[in-house]
C-alpha cells in the first residue's frame, strides 16, 4: 500500500504566560506515525491530548517546533509556503464547529469556489454547484450565507469546500461532535460515499470510540501529547495494552 | 444599493434620515457657488451684525403674495446695532436670479444663482461684524469642514488598516516595531501634538497649503489607535477556522488578508470610521478657532466661531453668529446615527 | 414509592406557537429518568418549565405540576423550592461559575440554611470530599479547575441543600469521555446516598440507557415513548425511537450504510396537524395525518402511536 504520510518525532510546544511565569505546554511530544493510502486512520484522545493540534500541524497550518513531516516522499517540514502551496491541494481539512469554520461574510457558493483555481468563472460556478449536489445541498442555496443553514448543512458545505481542490487526503477534526445523532449518521454515510467515489484517505480525529470502531481501519490513541498505542481497530478494542487505552475502553457507555 | 437603503430605512429610520441630511449638506457644500446668494467675502458695510432677514408670504396688511418677499432693513443705531424693518415696501425674492459672475465648482462660469433679491438683502442667517452674509459663508465653509473630515479619515484608516493588518498577521518583530511606533504617536496628547505640528510650519502659508497641512496632521494623530485595534482584531480572526481553511486551499497571503480577514473587521471598523469623522471636523474647527487653521477671509465653520470666543455678549446681542456651531453639531450627530445604521446593515446576518 | 414530581397535561407556548404539548410524566423517589431527544425537541424547555425559568415570551398554557404531592403550577412558592428542594445543573460548567469568586465562596452562597460561618465551612469541605475534590478547591478559582472539576463544583452547589430532585441539562455533553464517566457514576451514587431523584436530559440515548432507570423520548414538543431504559434501547416501539437508535454507529457492522431519518425536524411554526412524526414515518397510516395519537399503555411502555392502538388525543 502506498504510504501517504510519515511523521517523525513531531513536537510542538506552546508558551503560556500565566501568573507572571511562562509555562511551556508540550502539546505534541515526539509523535511518530504513518498513514497509508486508502485507509481511515482514527486518532482518538480526550481534550488536551493534542489530537486537534496534530491535525493542523500535519498540514502545516500550524508550524511544528521539531520533527519531520513527509508527504509521499517529499519532506514538507521546512518547505517555503510558496512551494508548499502547490501541494496543498492534495490535502484538506474539515473542522469540528460548523458554526465557526465558514466565513460568515461569504456565500456558500463562493466559499466553495475559492478552492477551484482552474477554469472560467462560469466553469467554476458549475463545478461548485456540482460539489454542492454531491453533498446534498440544492443549487438554489448557492447564494445563501452560512447563518441561513443548519449545523448539519454547514458541515456539508465545509465538506464540499474540502473537496473543491480534488484532494486525496482529508483531515476530519471531530466533524460530527457538534451534531445531533441523526445528522451524524447522515454525515458518516456521506464520508463513506465520498471515500468510495474519490478514493480518499482520512485522518479521522475524534473522542467518540463508537465512531472509531465503526469507521477506522487503524487507530492511534493519544494521551497528553503522545501516541500511546497504535494498531488495527479490532485489535485495540479487543486487546488493549496501554493503561490509558484500557481506561478509555472502560468508560464506554 | 437600493436594497441597502431600503433596509436601512426599515431597520433604523433615524439613521436613514441622517444619511439624507448629510447628503444634503454635502450637496450644499459642493454647489455653494450656485446656492449661496452672496460671495463669502462680500462685505456689506451698511449691514454689520444684521439679524436674520425673514422671508414672508403674508405682508403686514395680511395680503398673500405668491412670490416670497423680504422687507428692507435699515441700521438705525450703529452703536447698539439696532435695525428697523421698513414695512411699506415688499421686496420680492427671485429664483435663478442673475448676479455677480462666479464659477460653479471653480470651473463653470455662471451668472445665475439659486435665489436672491434685486433690491434689499436676504441674509437668511444674518451677517457678521463685517457685514458678510453668514448663510453664504456657512455654505462655503462647509466645503472645508466636511471634506477635511472625510479625507483625513480616509488617510488615517488606510494607514491604520495597512499597519494594523500587517502587524497582526505577521506578528513577531514586525509587529513589535510597528506597534511601538504606533504607541509613540498615541503617547502625545493629541491636542498639543496638533498645535506643535502646526507650529513647525510657517504661519502664513497659502490657504490651500494650510488645508493640506491640517489634513495630514489630523491623519497622523488618528491612525495609531485604530491600527492597534485592527491589529488586535486581526490577531484573533487569524486563528479562526475559516482562515485556516483558506490557507489550506492554497490562497495567497494577500488574498487571505484582503478578502477574509479585513472584511471581518468591518463590524468594528466601519462604525469607527463614521464615528471618528466628527473628531476630525472638531479638530479642524479647533485649529481654526485658535487662528492656526484656515485663515480669513476664507470661511470654515471653525474660524467663523472663533470670533465668538471670549465674547459672551454675542449670545444676547447677535446669537445668529453661533449658527456654524449648530451645523457642526448637526453634522456630528448625523454621522453618529449613520455609523449606527451602517454597523447594522453590514452584518451578514441581516442579509 | 413516593412521587416526587408529576407533570399533568402540561402545555407551554404562547398565542402563536406551542413548544410543549400535553407533557405527562411522574418521577418517583430515587429514580433517574432521562429525557432524550434531538436539538429543539423541547427537553430543556421541560426542565425549565418545572422551575419556572421559561423565556419571557413563553408560559404554561395549561396543565399542572405537582412537587412532592403539592401543586406548584402557579409558582408562588417557587423561590423556596428552587435551589433548595430542586437543584439544577447545566451543560457548560465554566459558564455557570463566576470567574471572580473562589469555589468556596460560590458554594457558600448556595447554602440556604441559616447556620453560622463555621458550620458552613464544614459543610462545604464535606461536600467537596464527597464530590471527589480536594479541600484545596475551596480556595481556588474556576479557571484553575478542569472541566470535570468545575462540573463537580456545580453539582456540589446544586445538592448542598439536600434537594429531593436534581434537574440535569446535558451535564456531560461538553466533557471528555473518562471525565463524563466519572460524573455519571458520581450522580448514580448520589441517588443512592442522598435519596435523590434525577431528571437527566441528553441527546445521547446510549448515555440515557447507561444512567437511567427510565427513558422518555421526546419529539417536537411531545412525549412519544416512555419506559424502562434497557427495554426502550433494545426494543424501541415508537417509529421515531426506532429510527433514532438506528442512527447509532454501534448498531452497525463496520462501514455499513447507516439508516438515516429522511426529512427534517418540523419547526414550531409549522407543526403537522396530526402526529408530529407523520411526514417522516415509514409506518404511516391514513389516521396519522390529521390525528394526534393519545397515550397508550402497551407492554409496560407508554407510547403515542396509532400502530399500537387507535386512541386519539383528547
Amino acid at each position: 500500500m502506498e504510504r501517504l504520510w510519515k511523521v517523525e518525532e513531531l513536537s510542538k510546544t506552546y508558551e503560556v504566560k500565566s501568573e507572571l511565569k511562562k509555562e511551556k505546554i508540550r502539546v505534541l511530544k515526539n509523535i511518530n506515525l504513518e498513514i497509508f493510502k486508502g485507509e481511515i486512520f482514527g486518532l482518538v484522545g480526550e481534550s488536551g491530548s493534542g489530537k486537534t493540534t496534530f491535525g493542523k500541524v500535519l498540514l502545516r497550518l500550524i508550524e511544528p517546533d521539531s520533527g519531520k513531516i513527509i508527504y509521499k516522499n517529499i519532506d514538507i517540514t521546512n518547505l517555503p509556503e510558496k512551494i508548499l502551496r502547490k501541494y496543498r491541494k492534495n490535502f484538506q481539512i474539515i473542522f469540528q464547529d460548523p458554526y465557526k469554520s465558514l466565513n460568515p461574510r461569504l456565500t456558500c457558493g463562493y466559499t466553495i469556489m475559492e478552492g477551484i483555481h482552474e477554469g472560467s468563472k462560469k466553469e467554476k460556478i458549475e463545478k461548485a454547484i456540482e460539489l454542492l449536489n454531491l453533498v446534498g445541498i440544492k443549487r438554489e442555496n448557492f447564494y445563501k450565507f452560512p447563518h441561513q443553514f443548519s449545523g448539519g448543512e454547514r458541515q456539508r458545505i465545509a465538506i464540499a469546500r474540502a473537496l473543491s481542490t480534488n484532494p486525496e487526503f482529508i483531515v476530519c477534526d471531530e466533524p460530527t461532535s457538534n451534531l445531533d445523532v441523526s445528522i451524524q449518521g447522515q454525515i458518516l454515510n456521506l464520508f463513506l460515499e465520498l471515500k468510495e467515489k474519490f478514493n480518499l484517505t482520512y485522518l479521522f480525529i475524534t473522542h467518540n470510540l463508537k465512531i472509531v470502531k465503526f469507521l477506522a481501519d487503524r487507530v492511534g490513541i493519544m494521551f497528553k501529547g503522545e501516541i500511546v498505542e497504535i494498531g488495527k481497530t479490532e485489535e485495540i478494542f479487543e486487546n488493549p495494552k496501554h493503561f490509558y487505552t484500557k481506561k478509555l475502553l472502560e468508560s464506554k457507555i | 444599493m437600493k436594497n441597502v437603503l431600503n433596509r436601512l430605512k426599515k431597520k433604523n429610520p433615524v439613521s436613514y434620515y441622517s444619511l439624507w441630511i448629510l447628503i444634503l449638506l454635502y450637496f450644499l457644500a459642493i454647489f455653494a457657488d450656485f446656492i449661496a446668494p452672496y460671495l463669502y467675502n462680500k462685505q456689506f458695510r451698511d449691514y454689520p451684525l444684521c439679524p436674520p432677514v425673514r422671508i414672508h408670504f403674508f405682508d403686514y396688511n395680511k395680503r398673500f403674495h405668491i412670490r416670497p418677499f423680504v422687507y428692507e432693513i435699515k441700521l438705525i443705531n450703529p452703536a447698539l446695532n439696532q435695525y428697523e424693518i421698513i414695512k411699506d415696501k415688499t421686496l420680492p425674492v427671485y429664483f435663478f436670479i442673475k448676479g455677480e459672475k462666479r464659477k460653479i465648482l471653480g470651473i463653470f462660469p455662471s451668472e445665475r444663482y439659486l435665489f436672491g433679491t434685486k433690491e434689499g438683502k436676504i441674509f437668511l442667517f444674518g451677517t457678521d461684524m463685517h457685514g458678510r452674509d453668514i448663510f453664504s459663508r456657512i455654505l462655503y465653509g462647509a466645503r472645508i469642514s466636511l471634506s477635511i473630515g472625510v479625507i483625513g479619515v480616509t488617510i488615517s484608516f488606510f494607514l491604520g488598516f495597512l499597519i494594523g493588518g500587517i502587524s497582526g498577521y505577521f506578528g513577531g518583530k514586525i509587529d513589535n516595531i510597528l506597534m511601538r511606533i504606533a504607541e509613540i504617536f498615541m503617547m502625545f496628547p493629541s491636542f498639543y501634538l496638533m498645535l506643535a505640528l502646526r507650529a513647525v510650519f510657517p504661519l502664513n502659508l497659502s490657504s490651500f497649503q494650510i488645508y493640506i497641512l491640517i489634513v495630514v496632521i489630523l491623519s497622523l494623530i488618528g491612525w495609531a489607535s485604530l491600527a492597534r485595534i485592527i491589529r488586535g482584531m486581526v490577531l484573533s480572526i487569524k486563528e479562526e477556522e475559516y482562515i485556516l481553511s483558506a490557507k489550506s486551499l492554497g490562497l495567497s497571503t494577500r488574498r487571505i488578508i484582503l478578502k477574509h480577514i479585513i472584511p471581518n473587521t468591518f463590524s468594528y471598523s466601519i462604525t469607527a470610521i463614521t464615528l471618528s469623522i466628527p473628531g476630525y471636523i472638531l479638530g479642524e474647527s479647533t485649529l481654526s478657532l485658535l487662528g492656526l487653521g484656515i485663515q480669513e477671509p476664507y470661511p470654515s465653520w471653525g474660524n467663523m466661531l472663533s470670533v465668538c470666543v471670549g465674547n459672551l455678549r454675542i449670545i444676547t446681542t447677535a446669537p445668529w453668529m453661533l449658527m456654524p456651531g449648530f451645523f457642526i453639531f448637526l453634522t456630528i450627530i448625523c454621522f453618529n446615527f449613520v455609523g449606527d445604521g451602517l454597523r447594522d446593515i453590514l452584518d451578514p446576518k441581516n442579509w | 414509592m413516593k412521587e416526587i414530581l408529576k407533570l399533568e397535561n402540561i402545555s407551554v407556548g404562547n398565542e402563536e406557537i406551542k413548544i410543549l404539548r400535553n407533557i405527562n410524566f411522574i418521577v418517583k423517589e430515587k429514580e433517574i429518568v432521562s429525557i432524550v431527544g434531538e436539538s429543539g425537541c423541547g427537553k430543556s424547555m421541560t426542565l425549565r418549565t418545572i422551575i419556572n425559568l421559561l423565556p419571557k415570551n413563553l408560559r404554561i398554557l395549561n396543565g399542572r405540576i405537582y412537587f412532592e404531592n403539592k401543586e406548584i403550577t402557579d409558582f408562588k412558592e417557587i423561590e423556596k423550592i428552587r435551589g433548595r428542594k430542586i437543584g439544577m445543573i447545566f451543560q457548560e460548567p465554566s459558564s455557570y461559575l463566576n470567574p471572580l469568586f473562589t469555589i468556596g465562596t460560590q458554594i457558600e452562597e448556595a447554602i440556604k440554611d441559616q447556620i453560622d460561618k463555621e458550620e458552613k465551612r464544614n459543610k462545604i469541605f464535606k461536600i467537596l470530599k464527597e464530590m471527589g475534590l480536594s479541600p484545596n478547591v475551596y480556595y481556588q478559582y474556576p479557571h484553575q479547575l478542569s472541566g470535570g472539576m468545575q462540573q463537580r463544583a456545580i453539582i456540589a452547589m446544586a445538592i448542598i441543600n439536600n434537594p429531593s430532585l436534581l434537574l440535569a441539562d446535558e451535564p456531560t455533553t461538553a466533557l471528555d469521555l473518562t471525565t463524563a464517566f466519572g460524573i455519571l457514576n458520581l450522580l448514580k451514587n448520589l441517588v443512592l446516598l442522598h435519596n435523590l431523584s434525577i431528571i437527566f436530559v441528553t441527546h445521547d440515548i446510549s448515555l440515557a440507557r447507561f444512567i437511567s432507570n427510565r427513558i422518555i423520548v421526546m419529539y417536537a414538543g411531545m412525549i412519544v415513548e416512555e419506559g424502562d431504559a434497557n427495554l426502550v434501547y433494545n426494543n424501541p416501539l415508537h417509529p421515531y425511537t426506532e429510527k433514532l437508535i438506528g442512527c447509532l454507529p454501534e448498531k452497525y457492522k463496520k462501514r455499513e450504510k447507516i439508516k438515516v431519518i429522511e426529512g427534517d425536524i418540523p419547526s414550531y411554526r409549522n407543526l403537522p396537524e396530526g402526529c408530529p412524526f407523520y411526514p417522516r414515518c415509514e409506518y404511516k397510516m391514513g389516521i396519522c395525518e390529521k390525528n394526534i395519537p393519545g397515550k397508550i399503555n402497551f407492554e409496560n411502555r407508554i407510547i403515542r402511536c396509532f400502530k399500537y392502538g387507535k386512541i386519539m388525543e383528547s
